[in-house]
């Protein structure tokens, strides 16, 4: 139908070169879509699935007044012994406290 | 012969005896058994191990120095090179364990100067150590030690001190002396801290005392210490 579309064309131009050059043009044309075609991979379509918002099981933020009373005992013997020491340890755990 | 030998070691024993100034540097060996996490141990025992672990094992790199005149003295603790794969909160926590700030003595007045809750202060205190010296010797080095045990009413922990009558210098490591002789090895429960090597000079060297931070003493500081804490607490 394409083919027979063309050469009522050409007939109506009536020249040989442009009777050449639309024939190669729907040479081209018609590989190209034959090629496509068989390219062509089909995508079935599948929804993203939606992401789970899981909620993590609850972590207690450390009790760093206790971590820290924890280091001085085991430094020194006693909750008490060594301020130096349980405010450095204090820091190291709530930096954000000593800043 | 003999008579020249003994005359040669009698002399270089006593300039070794006469030397009132020198540098000392101290080596730290942390003591980490006591450390590890076992079965016993609840969270918070066991969260406080593994940080004071990880601190502990970083004043392996420090070092400690003192310098001393026959009558003046400074310690404080070096950190060698900046090391940007270390904890900064990490390595305070170290430094505090083995003594923070410098410490510095005159005609036998002790100053520790300190940064503490982010202000210096400057905390002196006139009461030598007590020690109880026991006929225990020990060889570290090319000195003869004698055992020390720190008299403390207020330590949960037990303190040794091996001195060396050898070396006539009434100090030590990070504030600790009044013995009689340099401290060449210091015991504690966590950490030994030992002489690795020692300069003697010619002439006095240039000590300067701590000057910023505000000055007050060991019983002021104790009481503001306190107080900070409860107060804290109760909040």
């Amino acid at each position: 139908m394409l083919l027979a579309g063309l050469k009522k064309i050409s007939l109506i131009l009536n020249t040989n070169t442009m009777k050449k050059i639309i024939l190669t043009l729907a040479i081209i044309i018609s590989a190209a879509v034959l090629l496509n075609a068989n390219t062509l991979t089909v995508v079935p379509f599948n929804p993203i699935p939606i992401a789970e918002n899981v909620i993590p099981d609850a972590v207690d933020p450390p009790d760093c007044w206790a971590i820290a009373d924890e280091e001085e005992e085991m430094y020194c013997g006693y909750v008490g012994c060594s301020f130096f020491f349980w405010e450095q340890a204090y820091c190291a755990c709530d930096p954000w406290q000593c800043d | 012969m003999k008579n020249i030998l003994l005359l040669l070691f009698l002399a270089n024993f006593q300039i070794g005896f006469c030397q009132t100034s020198a540098t000392a540097v101290y080596k730290v060996e942390p003591i980490t058994q006591h450390l590890l996490v076992n079965e016993d141990d609840d969270d918070l025992r066991s969260r406080a191990k593994i940080n004071m672990l990880r601190s502990l094992e970083l004043t392996a790199d420090l070092e400690i120095i003192v310098k001393f005149n026959q009558d003046e003295y400074i310690s404080y603790i070096d950190e060698g090179l900046p090391n940007d794969a270390i904890n900064a909160s990490d390595l305070r926590v170290a430094m505090a364990m083995l003594g923070p700030g410098v410490y510095y003595e005159k005609n036998n007045i002790k100053y520790h100067q300190i940064k503490t809750m982010g202000n210096n202060f400057i905390i002196k205190d006139d009461a030598p150590q007590k020690w109880t010296i026991t006929k225990e010797l020990k060889k570290i080095g090319n000195y003869t030690c004698y055992k020390a045990i720190l008299d403390c009413a207020k330590c949960g922990f037990e303190t040794i001190a091996w001195f060396s009558p050898e070396i006539s210098a009434t100090y030590g490591p990070v504030g600790n002396g009044d013995l009689p002789g340099l401290i060449i090895e210091l015991n504690t429960r966590h950490l030994t801290i030992r002489m690795s090597k020692i300069s003697f000079a010619k002439n006095p060297l240039n000590l300067k005392k701590p000057e910023k931070g505000k000055e007050i003493t060991q019983a002021e500081f104790e009481t503001m210490t306190n107080r900070v804490r409860s107060q804290a607490r109760n909040d």
